[in-house]
């Protein structure tokens, strides 16, 4: 519901319920008043008849105790001749203007009336009765349904020898006067038993008075109106009744009425003129109304406008109107206040969203969008793009509040910079990125910047110097979107923290390394289930035999797509992503089935596999081998395991232990790859190793190079004396060959004796193998 | 119109011989009659008649009432059929005396010391009087046919003289008994029997004569001019 409508409504409902309540009670009070007064008038009325009425009985009973003491009446009566007594009574009857006379005897048997037959009874007996009680009567009686002032007097001669009666009739006389004296309408009115008027006078015109009396005779003759005012059938009059006399025949009333319009025509008058104020009321609050809810409803429809717009993010000066209602103005007030507000925390929000909390440098989000804009402007420029090396171990070692701190005096140090360094950020937990507004930063400037950056921090009141490694991109020599530039850097970055170098410039062709990693890293693991992996078997010969004695199980990948995968190359991956578990799962399993598979074709072969860093840890492994044994009858001498000392040495007890527990179940461990890595004598000492494997890269060029002959003869003899077997791989030439034999190396592995090769040709080409000859030439 | 006996007064009577069975060997003494009304209040000045056997009538007489202060004295006069009754008027203003009773109907026009010639009752029955110049003056005259006929004293009672043996005829009369005066008690008597008689009083009582502001005017200059 609109405002306005509710308003008026409200105003309307309070105003039309005060007025009417007012109005009801203020015209109930008049109308009470009016027939309350109406009331008394007529009680007045009542009691002026009443009073007419005494005083015409006393007048006629004075007129007619004159005549009863009359001694020529009393001589006339005492003469009891009918004649003379009509005559009598007519003559005095006369002189008193009487309408109707009586004599009757002492009993009440008429002697004579102008009304009644003589000797019948007396007509008025309770007259009669109250006459001979107290000496006279008068009161009203009915005779033949007319009213009359009758008086009923003793004669006495000197005794009591009858009664004398005459009736006045009340008629218009009364009625007139009544009516003159106070203004009421009367009416005399006699029922007959039926309820019929029999005889009527009235100060109402005589139809009107006629239809009166037959309406309201019922409720007369049931006492209706005699004992309070009451409002006629039809609401014309108010009318109060007096009983003049009843008996059996007859019911005899003083009817007085007084005319409803006269009595409420004040009272209508100040009807019609409260309804008049009650309308121009009603007006004037309704235009009260509709102008105050306008005043009120239209700031209110500004200000919602306004704060719609707010809403949408525009920027309102003032609003208009509203100034003249205090709380509307508030309200403006407020919504421009809360305006500023919105924006103040927009703004910060914005800052925080774009900007790191700790450092307050433009964060990755902001630099993203910085580039994008300095590449629309088409001007070269460079990235460099920093990490804290180790600044784990610093948080580690220092807590997160120095590394905090560590973090914020780069920071500033960075801002520091002066041209040509544009900007700074901080992209990542440590690392920090610089623009610089030059397409190529020459080394001697950069080398200053960074030492500039390097000097040492006092964290915790010792010394840090803080090391830093970058990663350099150009645009546009390295790539024209921010993306690239950004994925690059972070490349060049990674290139520099893995050679542990302070600065590496990004080379073409990184990028597309980086993402074939992802792939394989990707594609890795749905190459097991793609049977994408396949297992290559490389011959090792025994050098005193010249038979074979083992292979050694490669694992090969031939991706879809990107073909033949090297297994340095993906088995390095699957270590670093944490997939070599699956691939040696299957490898193992694998091989155990293809030693099955070649002893039912009855070739009891041994197979060396390769075991990653995480194999070598896992306590687990040597009863999953031990299982796999079990369920495809295998012997300990089928399997060998080759393991690279780094892997070792990753977690050294845990590898000693599982290597200790794989060799007393019977395997055969050999060190692979010997002599590139850590070579240490002492680890290898306490490991349960039966065979060294020197490194192909010292063999391939034994029949060159001396320093190799030397490395691979003090090698094998220090091998030998701690009781170990030599494996050399990398034989590629009969040279070689005889040169290992000559230096007592106990196995060969090499192209010379045959390359890697698919499970389902070993049997073939074992079956066609002809035992090698090597020459046992000494070398010196 | 002499009326006789009413039914009404049956108990009396036969209470009135119950006690004359009782009482008939008692030695004959003068009987004593007590008159009230049913309330026991002695009545003065009612007439009592006795009706016996005798040779001789009543003798008849001539009395006098007398007007004196506007007032008839005495106010209960009983005579013997057939006697007369002079009106002195012993009063300073005349007096119009008349009488409408059926007993005897006259009118003595105003008369002031010449008292008018007597009247003469040859009827019997109750003679009301009247004055028409004094309304409040009246007086009644019991003309009686009976051997023995008077008036009861102040205290109600009268003595009767000594009767025959036996029992009579009594008739009680006062003027409060009915307006129409001539409504009596009747019963019967012996002559030894004391016997009260109740009165049942239907008379309309009459109005006490008290002086009109204009009576009182005319009085006190009666008085004055004498």
């Amino acid at each position: 519901m609109r405002f306005r409508t509710r308003l008026t409504l409200v105003l309307l409902t309070v105003v039309i319920i005060s007025q009417l309540a007012t109005g009801v009670a203020f015209l109930r009070a008049t109308q009470n008043d009016a027939l309350a007064k109406g009331n008394q008038r007529l009680e007045v009325g009542a009691r002026v008849l009443d009073q007419l009425l005494d005083i015409r009985g006393e007048q006629l009973r004075d007129n007619v105790g004159i005549l009863a003491e009359d001694f020529g009446f009393k001589s006339a009566v005492a003469t009891k001749d009918t004649g003379t007594l009509y005559s009598v009574l007519a003559n005095y009857g006369d002189r008193a203007s009487a309408d109707m006379v009586m004599l009757s005897d002492l009993d009440g048997n008429v002697l004579a009336s102008s009304h009644h037959e003589q000797n019948s009874a007396m007509p008025f007996p309770g007259l009669f009765q109250r006459a001979q009680q107290t000496g006279s009567g008068v009161g009203v009686v009915i005779d033949n349904g007319e009213p009359y002032e009758f008086v009923l007097l003793p004669v006495r001669a000197p005794n009591l020898i009858g009664w004398v009666g005459m009736g006045f009739l009340i008629n218009e006389s009364v009625t007139e006067e009544i009516n003159a004296l106070t203004g009421l309408e009367i009416s005399i009115v006699t029922y007959d038993a039926n309820g019929d008027v029999n005889y009527l006078v009235s100060s109402h015109q005589e139809q009107l008075a006629m239809s009166l009396m037959n309406d309201t005779g019922n409720r007369l003759m049931e006492g209706a109106y005699t004992t309070r005012h009451q409002m006629s059938l039809d609401n014309d009059y108010l009318s109060y009744a007096s009983t003049l006399m009843a008996n059996q025949e007859y019911q005899s009333f003083a009817l007085i009425q007084l005319s409803r319009d006269e009595l409420l025509s004040a009272y209508s008058r100040l009807q019609w003129q409260l309804l008049s104020i009650v309308a121009l009321m009603l007006l004037l609050t309704l235009a009260v109304a509709l102008w105050s809810a306008r005043s009120i409803s239209k700031p209110l429809i500004a200000l919602a406008q306004a704060a719609k717009l707010i809403g949408q993010g525009e920027r309102i000066e003032r609003i208009s109107s509203g100034s003249s209602v205090k709380e509307t103005h508030q309200l403006a007030t407020t919504l421009l206040s809360m305006q500023e507000d919105i924006a103040k925390r927009e703004a910060t929000l914005l800052h925080q969203s774009r900007h790191d909390l700790l450092t307050n440098l433009p964060n990755r989000v902001s630099a993203f969008e910085d580039l994008q804009r300095f590449i629309q402007t088409g001007k070269p420029f460079t990235l460099l793009r920093f990490s804290i090396t180790d600044f784990r171990d610093i948080n580690d070692t220092f807590g997160y509040e120095l590394g905090d701190h560590l973090l914020v005096t780069l920071a500033h140090r960075l801002q520091e910079l002066p041209s040509p360094v544009m900007k700074a950020y901080r992209l990542d937990g440590d690392e920090l990125m610089l623009v610089i507004g030059q397409a190529d930063l020459d080394r001697r400037r950069r080398e200053a910047m960074m030492e500039q950056i390097s000097e040492p921090i006092s964290l915790d009141k010792s010394l840090i110097m803080p090391s830093l490694s970058a990663g350099e991109v150009s645009y546009p020599t390295h790539g024209d979107s921010a993306h690239l530039l950004l994925r690059r850097s972070d490349i060049a970055l990674d290139q520099a923290r893995r050679h542990r170098r302070s600065h590496e410039r990004y080379i073409e062709g990184q990028d597309e390394q980086h993402l074939r990693q992802l792939m394989l890293i990707r594609d890795l693991q749905d190459a097991v289930d793609n049977g994408e992996l396949w297992m290559a078997y490389q011959p090792k010969m025994d050098t005193t035999t010249g038979n074979v004695c083992q292979f050694e199980a490669l694992m090969r990948w031939r991706h879809p797509t990107l073909g033949f995968v090297p297994p340095d190359e993906f088995i390095g991956l699957a270590e670093r992503s944490g997939n070599i578990g699956l691939l040696s799962d299957w490898m193992l399993a694998h091989v155990c089935e293809q030693l099955h598979l070649w002893k039912c074709q009855g070739h009891h072969l041994s197979v060396a596999i390769n075991l990653s860093a995480s194999d070598v840890i896992d306590p687990g492994l040597p009863m999953h081998i031990h299982e796999l044994f079990e369920s495809y009858d295998l012997t300990p001498d089928q399997l060998a395991l080759e393991v690279t000392e780094s892997a070792v040495m990753q977690d050294v007890d845990a590898a000693t232990e599982t290597l200790l527990a794989l060799s007393q179940m019977g395997l055969k461990i050999a060190v692979d790859d010997y002599g590139t890595g850590y070579s240490s004598l002492a680890q290898i000492k306490r490991l349960p190793v039966d065979e060294l494997k020197i490194d192909k890269s010292f063999v391939l060029k034994l029949d060159t190079q001396q320093e190799d002959l030397t490395i691979v003869r003090s090698t094998i003899e220090m091998g030998h004396l701690l009781g170990l077997r030599i494996v050399a791989e990398g034989v590629e030439n009969s040279v070689s060959a005889d040169i290992l034999s000559q230096l007592r190396c106990d196995y060969l592995q090499g192209y010379w004796i045959s390359k890697p090769m698919p499970a389902d040709a070993i049997t073939g080409w074992l079956e066609a193998f002809q035992p090698l000859q090597l020459s046992a030439a000494s070398i010196n | 119109m002499l009326t006789t006996c009413k039914g009404r007064r049956h108990p009396y009577s036969l209470w009135a011989l119950g006690c004359l069975a009782m009482m008939a060997s008692l030695p004959v003494q003068a009987a004593t009659v007590s008159v009230t009304d049913n309330a026991g209040i002695p009545l003065e000045n009612a007439v009592i008649e006795v009706y016996y056997d005798t040779s001789t009538s009543a003798e008849t007489l001539t009395k006098n009432i007398v007007q004196r202060d506007a007032a008839f004295n005495p106010q209960v006069t009983t005579i013997p059929t057939g006697s007369y009754v002079a009106f002195p008027n012993e009063d300073t203003t005349r007096h119009h005396v008349f009488s409408f009773s059926p007993a005897k109907t006259f009118n003595l026009e105003l008369f002031l010391s010449e008292t008018p010639p007597p009247v003469h009752f040859e009827q019997a029955g109750v003679v009301v009087l009247g004055c028409n110049i004094h309304d409040q003056m009246q007086a009644f005259i019991v003309v009686s046919d009976a051997p023995y006929a008077a008036l009861t004293n102040s205290a109600g009672t009268l003595e009767l003289p000594e009767l025959p043996a036996g029992s009579h005829r009594m008739r009680v009369w006062h003027s409060r008994m009915d307006d129409s005066q001539t409504v009596w008690w009747e019963g019967e008597i012996s002559d030894a029997d004391n016997t009260t008689v109740a009165l049942t009083l239907n008379a309309i009582p009459r109005q006490p004569p008290t002086l009109s502001p204009l009576q009182q005017r005319f009085q006190n200059a009666t008085t004055h001019s004498h």
